[in-house]
């Protein structure tokens, strides 16, 4: 373990890569501790605090109820970090799947699977998750599925081309004689060669994520209050951006953190010599 | 009369951390309308050595030392103001994928035309057209007024080589560069090419530096010939002798690697 | 089933096939013929060559043998339950981003060897046959020479004991002496083992010295056919010999 650890550093020394992996931990770290402590309770309120400007109780001050802004922050940061994961899990796996299917397979079946990608890519993936969640209403797990599904077709298109370029090499056409299954030559052969571009387009997917999330919860689509999540957040400081304005400062320096640390990382691992 | 002269010529890639010397000490003359076998298999520096000649090296990646004495000119230092105006009109290059060295978006016509265009404006519209359909003719191209119309896709691999001869030629060069000319072409156009660049010798006494990995190709070609082996000449002499009595261990090497076809 | 003992002499037997491709361009279909009626036979433990310029059909001859290209009519039957192959391009026939040991070690694992210390000792020999050395194990395919690779490609084809191999234009990406280094190898092996090879080139003078039979190839037909040494002394076909001559084997 301690081994691939340095092997990694070693393959991927550089300021981006160094940089973006410090403050995605810092910020993995605070969601993890998030699940199972915050200063204060996150939805706890107390009018003799309204609006507090930071000091040394609430570091981050506190919102219009009197709740403490760095407790809702760990939260916030704990279920939008939690919501993207799962949203870029759900899309890339799945669009992994179909994407390699269609790329190796090609023929009728990738044509028409193609088409009715290229029918949802069509919509913007965030105004494709509002109608999903109008379907199916709003909670962090309908946003996770509805996010997902917006976020399928761009991970299906990327998988598929890679797929279609491999296939055609002759390492596969040697596979094939040798008796490996399609399903070996799929993720055991081919797999490995495209992780390099699935990598780096998971990690921007996240950043994606995050901004979506931040964006249907701005909207009040996505999680309900009381929970706290960045972009509800954002949106009830709004109102106050004068009175309070460390509730807007904090919240968008934290989504503003959390996208830089993912981008820097994705830069980083491309840059590898 | 000696047209070029090669003097420790060195090459060195400057991007990696320790200078690595791709040519070494590399030094040969051309007579006029002489024809010279440049050998070497991969890494041996031989089309470095050809690039340099021509002109044509990335200077931000590489560096070169040395003289190269083309036309009273030292190659490695002039302005490129001044290369250029001997590129394409005293020295001409010829590449190995005739698919990717002419421009597909580009009737055949105007790629021929184009040394013309850029080193003799004084030539009229007329002019060039009728220069370059001659040359389309002296190729030994069917029907140059069509080939001279068309797109390269519309090209066999070896008429498209043959355009490239015609374009590398329209501007009576002293010099033609041939890298790997015939590689990618099969056996039967590739002895028909190998028979034209000998006519054009003739004719048009242009001297050609003729690169190659193909010992028998050079065999047919070229009177004298230049081995090279990692980035270093191991011999060079009539193309007759180096092949017949070689003195080198890996001269003796490569010859051996000549399948022999005896009956 | 009629005659048991010449049939197991005989490695491939095909008969009239022929291969076309449709591709549609501008809107309609267009046919190309790329083999016709092919008829011939190969023996076992025999090196046949199959020589021919680009467009001849050679490598789709091998693609359909290898039933990689479905034919659409005549029928061919192979002596070998599964033929392998070595390809021209040793840069793409070896997977990226997998180590020496797995590219080798796929082939065992495919066919069912289940014990890890078998399949490393058969590795490792196989290494040790095509003349390379254990350290290669862990290396990648990117850190090789050329020639190293195509011995990869050769242990990899050879790991299961095929009947044939079918081998297209294995040394034309090589230099010259890493060329008839390999080509020794193949026949060495060959000596050994008694795989039989069908050997594409289009490179007449190679074949000269390593084939038993040749058959050359003219658009999708067989122009000529016989063994080496009658048919290059005494070429039949106009075609064969424009052939030899362009490579500089006969004078015109």
């Amino acid at each position: 373990m301690i081994k691939t650890v340095k092997k990694l550093f070693e393959k991927y020394k550089g300021f981006n890569f160094c940089a973006g992996l410090i403050i995605t931990a810092v910020i993995f770290l605070i969601a993890v501790t998030g699940i199972f402590y915050t200063p204060y309770p996150s939805t706890a309120m107390n009018a003799a605090l309204k609006n507090a400007a930071p000091g040394a109780a609430h570091i981050f001050g506190c919102d219009n109820y009197g709740r403490d802004i760095f407790s809702r922050v760990m939260e916030g940061i704990k279920n939008t970090f939690f919501i993207s994961f799962f949203t870029v899990l759900l899309g890339s796996v799945a669009g992994m799947i179909l994407g390699a299917v269609c790329g190796y397979y090609g023929g009728k079946l990738d044509n028409i699977l193609m088409r009715l990608n290229d029918a949802l890519f069509a919509f913007p993936s965030i105004l494709l998750a509002m109608v999903i969640i109008a379907l199916v209403g709003p909670g962090a797990f309908n946003v996770v599925l509805a996010l997902g599904i917006a976020f399928i077709p761009s991970f299906a298109r990327i998988v598929r081309a890679e797929f279609k370029k491999q296939a055609s090499l002759d390492y596969i056409a040697g596979a094939k004689l040798m008796g490996a299954g399609d399903i070996r030559i799929m993720f055991v052969h081919i797999l490995p060669n495209i992780l390099p571009v699935l990598i780096s387009s998971v990690m921007i997917g996240f950043n994606n994520a995050v901004l979506a999330e931040a964006g249907l919860s701005f909207l009040g689509i996505g999680v309900q209050p009381p929970e706290a999540s960045l972009g509800r957040m954002l949106s009830e400081a709004q109102a106050f951006l004068f009175t309070a304005p460390w509730y807007a400062v904090f919240t968008g320096l934290s989504i503003a953190l959390m996208v830089l640390g993912f981008a820097l990382l994705s830069e980083g691992i491309s840059e590898k010599k | 009369m000696k047209i070029l002269s090669v003097k420790d010529l060195t090459i060195e890639f400057h991007d990696h951390k320790l200078p690595e010397r791709a040519v070494e000490k590399v030094s040969f003359d051309m007579d006029e309308g002489e024809v010279l076998g440049l050998v070497g298999e991969s890494g041996s520096g031989k089309s470095l050595t050809a690039m340099a000649i021509a002109g044509l090296l990335p200077r931000k990646r590489l560096n070169a030392f040395g003289e190269i004495i083309f036309e009273g000119k030292d190659m490695l230092k002039i302005p490129r103001s001044e290369l250029r105006e001997l590129q394409g009109d005293e020295l001409s290059v010829i590449f190995q994928e005739p698919m990717t060295a002419l421009n597909p978006t580009m009737r055949i016509g105007k790629q021929v035309e184009e040394p013309l265009f850029i080193h003799h404006k004084e030539l009229s519209d007329a002019e060039r057209k009728a220069k370059a359909l001659d040359w389309l003719e002296k190729v030994e191209l069917h029907d140059p007024e069509r080939v001279y119309h068309s797109y390269p896709h519309e090209l066999s691999g070896g008429m498209r080589q043959r355009v490239m001869i015609a374009s590398a030629m329209v501007s009576d060069p002293k010099l033609l560069i041939a890298d790997e000319p015939t590689t990618a072409l099969d056996v039967t156009v590739q002895a028909q090419i190998i028979k034209l660049l000998l006519r054009l010798n003739l004719k048009q006494k242009v001297a050609i530096l003729f690169i190659s990995h193909d010992l028998s190709l050079v065999k047919q070609i070229s009177e004298n010939v230049i081995v090279m082996q990692n980035g270093s000449i191991v011999e060079k002499g009539k193309t007759k002798d180096v092949f017949d009595s070689p003195v080198e261990e890996y001269t003796k090497k490569l010859v051996a690697a000549i399948p022999e076809v005896r009956f | 089933m009629k005659d048991n003992t010449s049939s197991t002499e005989i490695m491939i037997k095909a008969e009239n096939i022929s291969v076309s491709f449709t591709e549609k361009r501008n809107g309609r279909k267009v046919t190309h013929t790329v083999l016709r009626e092919l008829s011939f036979e190969m023996k076992q433990g025999e090196i046949l060559g199959l020589a021919g310029e680009s467009g001849s059909g050679k490598s789709t001859l091998a693609k359909t043998l290898l039933g990689i290209t479905e034919l659409q009519c005549g029928e061919f039957t192979i002596n070998d339950k599964s033929p392998q192959m070595v390809f021209q391009d040793p840069f793409s026939a070896l997977n990226p981003a997998k180590t020496i040991r797995f590219i080798l070690e796929e082939p065992l694992k495919i066919s069912g060897v289940k014990d890890r210390e078998e399949r490393l000792k058969k590795v490792k020999d196989s290494l040790l046959s095509v003349g390379l050395e254990e350290i290669l194990l862990e290396r990648k395919p990117a850190e090789l020479s050329g020639g190293q690779r195509q011995r990869i490609c050769i242990a990899a084809a050879l790991m299961n004991d095929p009947g044939l191999l079918i081998a297209d234009e294995p040394v034309s990406a090589l230099d010259v002496t890493v060329q008839a280094q390999v080509l020794a190898l193949l026949k060495k092996l060959k000596e050994e083992r008694g795989f039989s090879i069908l050997f594409i080139s289009h490179d007449l003078r190679t074949m000269y010295n390593f084939c038993d039979r040749v058959m050359i190839l003219k658009e999708g037909r067989i122009a000529e056919q016989g063994k080496v040494e009658e048919l290059y002394r005494d070429p039949k076909d106009p075609y064969t010999k424009l052939l030899l001559e362009s490579a500089g084997i006969r004078q015109s």
